[in-house]
């Protein structure tokens, strides 16, 4: 690393005495009355990481005084990489999966089944099918499940798309791979109804996880695992 | 003091919170509504994680907390398993929950209006039908509200307190329902009053049925209904007897029930 110059910005202590404290960051230093701890774009940086799910002030300033210990080709990168993959990151016009091209890599893939649709509620669903490489057809992502407590309806999910989707004659299954919640378990039905006049509908099993005890399951998880028993 | 504490309820809202941990909302006959963090519900191993799903009751030992209480222990009494077997039943079981959270009250005791609730659901669950599901949701909507003092009147005319019956023998007998009055009102006896705001107009079949309400269970309209009624029945008057008692309960709570919306969506595919 070059030497830096003695007013560089770089070249000024990390923790400065400037009186300065981002209204949402909160330490309790601020409470003894001894000034604030954080220069002030140290502090904006530490904010905004507290605005990132799961990131409470903690994580934030390990985060925040890890990037200014980078080299800046290194932070510049992480900058260019949010930005982006915010500006170019949107959804696949067929599944509606995120995909930075108009259709994505699994929609194009020729040798996919195109006969069988997934119907997945969101983007993670998708990633966590295929981490598991037992799937090989396409994929449909509703954009969430049917909430009406929470205001979120049929119409407001991708269902009119699917439809179409489902209409086509080589559509042989759709497989609905919803969490078994209320509110999945209401758009699985609302779904099945839908969809079974024009092809076969499936629903993956639910119950007892891989490694789980017996013993310590809960009522409800094995009263489901009851109901879905198969035949050997 | 001890600031844990246990009790019976049924979860009626639930929601992710922080990494692994859901927000629930509890309603319990002796607390009322209780909100409460479920720690770790969302890891797919927690005994919490089946136990926090809406509808499903449990005894449960919280632990108080300053703004929002914690489940230390749940364990499982019912979880309606039956609601889950189709879309409509779904749609209305949360339609009853959207009712609960408009009408709970946090600490203080609801008994009442817990049993009629639980009984509801049940009766959603075991006895509800394409042809009487809107009925079973017409007599839980008053039942529930007359539990907390707000049930429409629909024997005593609104404004003279006269009883009012349904008349089959004029085809054009119609009694008025004022939700802003409370009840029906004898139209003969609204003329002095001058225009009653939103006034809807009832035939004598949705008055009949509407004042079977107070029943415990649901009446069968071709057991109680006059010989000259019977052949009138249609599976619709239900549906306009739970629309009415929903514009009712709408106003008085000033919400509106979403799960509704989708039930009439459903029903009309089913039906």
């Amino acid at each position: 690393m070059g030497k830096v110059a003695v007013n560089s910005p770089a070249h000024r202590p990390l923790v400065s005495t400037a009186v300065y404290l981002a209204p949402s960051v909160k330490f309790p230093l601020q409470k003894r009355g001894l000034g604030t701890i954080y220069t002030p774009p140290l502090a904006r940086l530490i904010e905004q990481l507290q605005r990132l799910p799961s990131v409470g002030p903690k994580t934030a300033q390990r985060l925040a005084l890890h990037l200014l210990k980078r080299p800046d080709a290194e932070v510049e990168n992480l900058a260019q990489a949010l930005l982006d993959a915010k500006k170019r990151v949107g959804q696949c016009q067929v599944c509606f999966h995120l995909s930075a091209e108009p259709v994505c890599d699994i929609c194009r893939h020729p040798q996919r089944d195109n006969s069988v649709i997934c119907v997945v509620s969101d983007p993670r669903d998708v990633i966590a099918l295929e981490k598991t490489r037992e799937f090989r057809g396409k994929y449909h992502v509703l954009g969430g499940v049917i909430s009406p407590m929470d205001g979120i309806g049929p119409e407001q999910l991708t269902i009119q798309p699917l439809l179409h989707r489902v209409s086509q004659p080589e559509i042989k299954e759709v497989i609905l791979a919803i969490s078994p919640s209320v509110e999945g378990e209401t758009t699985t039905l609302y779904l099945g109804k839908l969809l079974q006049p024009f092809t076969k509908v499936t629903r993956i099993a639910f119950g007892l996880p891989m490694g789980g005890d017996l013993e310590y399951a809960d009522e409800v998880t094995l009263a489901r695992a009851l109901e879905g028993r198969r035949e050997l | 003091m001890s600031r844990t504490y246990q009790t019976l309820g049924i979860v009626v809202k639930g929601m992710a919170f922080g990494e692994s941990d859901r927000l629930v909302t509890i309603f319990s006959p002796e607390y009322g509504l209780i909100r409460a963090i479920a720690p770790g519900a969302r890891k797919p191993k927690s005994s919490l994680r089946g136990r926090t799903e809406l509808f499903v009751v449990n005894q449960f030992l919280l632990f108080a907390g300053k703004s929002l209480d914690r489940i230390n222990q749940a364990e499982t009494q019912y979880s309606y398993p039956g609601l889950g077997q189709n879309v409509c039943n779904l749609a209305a079981g949360q339609y009853l929950i959207e009712l609960i959270l408009a009408l709970g009250t946090e600490a203080s005791a609801q008994t009442s209006l817990y049993e009629l609730f639980t009984e509801h659901l049940r009766r959603l669950e075991t006895e509800a039908t394409v042809e009487n599901i809107y009925g079973h949701l017409a007599q839980a909507l008053f039942h529930c509200l007359g539990a907390e003092g707000i049930a429409p009147q629909f024997h005593h005319c609104a404004i003279t307190a006269q009883t009012i019956s349904p008349n089959f023998y004029d085809r054009q007998w119609r009694v008025g329902f004022s939700p802003e009055l409370g009840g029906i009102v004898d139209l003969r006896s609204s003329r002095d009053m001058g225009p009653i705001p939103q006034m809807r107009r009832l035939t004598a079949m949705e008055l009949s049925l509407l004042q079977q309400l107070n029943q415990p269970a649901l009446p069968d309209p071709q057991q109680y209904l006059p010989v000259i009624a019977r052949k009138n029945f249609r599976l619709w008057d239900w549906v306009k007897a739970e629309n009415l008692m929903r514009y009712y309960a709408q106003r008085q709570l000033g919400k509106s029930f979403r799960a509704a919306v989708l039930l009439d969506s459903m029903w009309e595919v089913d039906f």
